[in-house]
């Protein structure tokens, strides 16, 4: 999984990959 | 002299410069098949209040664009209302969640502009959105909420619901106080 933070793209670290499925699943959830 | 009409040579006066109402803070091109995009750095005590105009270029597939604050993934409320091009109307909301709703990009991407209220002050962060949702089924989506704390914020991210979004910008203004 890729983020970007500015000009910087990246592979997500776990802790951020965590974020983003936590964030995911409320969304999924509606 | 009087603003907002200027002619070849006019001296910039320092109150027709303060009186322009809207100024470019940042902008920022999004990248290739990411799953989020932080813009740092754009939230400070110049303004009280931000437009933030996003373009994407191309989804993977139809998603939502979900906006946070900061590091803090609670206590965002929003609701929206959806009349679809079919003319039903419908509405959603969240109460405590952990982003806000913003945009749906489809495939061909899509576009939005958001309002953001006192991110950067101690208070309550509010925001208001419409947004059309690109697919040919779709709705408009008018809505908003705000951010139950009164944390100060410098940058935001717009994370995808699903899959990944690839080009186009993100442009922050701020509207002068």
């Amino acid at each position: 999984m890729k983020i970007q933070i500015d000009d910087q793209v990246r592979d997500a670290t776990p802790e951020e990959e965590a974020l983003i499925e936590a964030i995911r699943a409320e969304q999924s959830e509606e | 002299m009087a603003f907002p009409v200027f002619a070849p040579g006019d001296v910039l006066n320092a109150s027709d410069m303060n009186a322009v109402g809207l100024w470019l803070i940042k902008t920022q091109t999004i990248g290739t098949t990411v799953s989020s995009v932080t813009v740092s750095d754009v939230f400070s005590a110049d303004y009280d209040n931000y437009r933030i105009v996003v373009s994407v270029n191309s989804a993977s597939q139809t998603l939502n664009l979900l906006m946070t604050l900061g590091s803090t993934t609670a206590a965002y409320y929003w609701s929206v209302a959806a009349a679809s091009f079919a003319g039903g109307l419908t509405g959603s909301g969240v109460a405590n969640g952990s982003s806000w709703f913003v945009l749906s990009p489809g495939a061909d991407g899509g576009a939005t502009s958001i309002d953001v209220y006192d991110p950067f002050a101690s208070n309550q962060t509010g925001f208001t959105v419409a947004t059309p949702i690109y697919v040919t089924n779709g709705s408009v989506y008018s809505g908003g909420g705000y951010l139950n704390n009164t944390t100060s914020y410098t940058a935001f991210t717009l994370t995808t619901s699903a899959g990944t979004i690839t080009g186009g910008t993100i442009r922050v203004y701020g509207y002068r106080n």
